[in-house]
C-alpha cells in the first residue's frame, strides 16, 4: 500500500544538509480502544527509517509506537553537492515500507 | 507455470512466515538483519528498564554538552516537537535515544548516526502526560544522559 511520502534535501552555505522526511502513517500504539466496541486496535508503526545519502546511510532510525502520527524526521549531515540523490526508506511492523528519493537543493 | 514464478511464489511464502516470526518477537538477535529493531528495550515498561536495556553500562550526566529544542510546555499531548542537539566537540557521536519517562513505553526512537551526520535528530512524539523527556546520547567517551521537563496540557495517548 503506497503511502504519501515527502522527503527535501538542502543545503546551506556551511556545507550542512538538511533533510526533511513526512511520511502519512496513523502510528497506532496497540494500547488505544476502538470507540465503536471498546476492543483495542492493532499497533501499527513504522518501526525503521533510514536516510541514505548516495550509498551511505547517514542515519538509521529505530521508532516506537511514541512517535506521532504522520511522523516528521529532520536530520543533518555533512558532504552533500547539489543534485545528489538522497534516499529515504521506511518499514513497518507491518510489513508495509516506502521509499523515495530526491535530489538536494541549495537552500533558500 | 513456470519455475521462475513458482520460486516467487515459495520464497514469498517464506518471507511471509518469517514476518509472523518477527512480529511475533522472535528472531531478535541484534545485527542479525539489515534492519534492527530493539524489541528488549522498545517494549520495556519503566525508564530504568529502558535505560538499562538500551546501554548495559554506566550512564554519565549530559547536561552540559546535549541541549534539547523542544517546547515548555505542549497543548496536545499527541505531537510534540522534541529536538536533541550535541554540542560541537571533537567527539564522534554514534547514536542518541529520546526517551519520555511517564509514557506506557519509555522508549520513544533511537537513531544511529554515520559521523557525517550533524548530532542534531528532531521528531514529533506523544507524551501521555507532564513528564521529563529523557535523552541518551553515545560518544566515543561513553554515554550520557540529560533530561528537559514538558508540561503537557492535553495527553497524547488516548482517542
Amino acid at each position: 500500500m503506497a503511502r504519501p511520502m515527502k522527503v527535501f534535501a538542502a543545503l546551506d552555505t556551511e556545507g550542512v544538509t538538511t533533510v526533511r522526511v513526512l511520511v502519512r502513517h496513523d502510528m497506532e500504539t496497540g494500547l488505544r480502544k476502538s470507540k465503536k466496541d471498546g476492543s483495542l486496535i492493532p499497533a501499527h508503526f513504522i518501526q525503521n527509517i533510514d536516510v541514505k545519502h548516495g550509498d551511505k546511510t547517514v542515519l538509521s532510525a529505530q521508532w516506537g509506537a511514541a512517535v506521532s502520527k504522520n511522523p516528521s524526521l529532520f536530520c543533518y549531515f555533512k558532504g552533500g553537492v547539489v543534485g545528489e540523490e538522497v534516499t529515504v526508506s521506511w518499514f513497518d511492523n507491518k510489513g508495509e515500507s516506502g521509499s523515495k528519493t530526491s535530489l538536494i537543493t541549495q537552500a533558500d | 507455470m513456470n519455475s521462475s514464478r513458482r520460486s516467487f511464489i515459495r520464497q514469498s511464502a517464506i518471507l511471509g512466515a518469517l514476518g509472523a516470526l518477527h512480529a511475533a518477537g522472535f528472531l531478535n538477535f541484534p545485527q542479525a538483519s539489515a534492519r534492527d529493531w530493539n524489541t528488549e528495550a522498545f517494549e520495556a515498561d519503566s525508564l530504568d528498564e529502558a535505560i538499562n536495556r538500551l546501554t548495559g553500562e554506566t550512564v554519565r550526566d549530559g547536561a552540559g554538552i546535549i541541549r534539547f529544542v523542544a517546547p515548555p510546555i505542549a497543548e496536545n499531548g499527541a505531537v510534540v516537537p522534541i529536538g536533541v542537539r550535541v554540542e560541537d566537540g571533537e567527539e564522534i557521536v554514534s547514536s542518541i535515544a529520546i526517551l519520555c519517562e511517564k509514557n506506557p513505553r519509555p522508549l520513544a526512537a533511537f537513531y544511529d548516526l554515520h559521523p557525517d551526520a550533524v548530532p542534531f535528530i528532531r521528531t514529533r512524539i506523544k507524551m501521555r502526560e507532564t513528564a521529563p523527556v529523557v535523552a541518551l546520547v553515545r560518544t566515543e567517551s561513553g554515554i550520557y544522559r540529560a533530561e528537559h521537563i514538558v508540561k503537557v496540557t492535553k495527553g497524547g495517548c488516548g482517542g
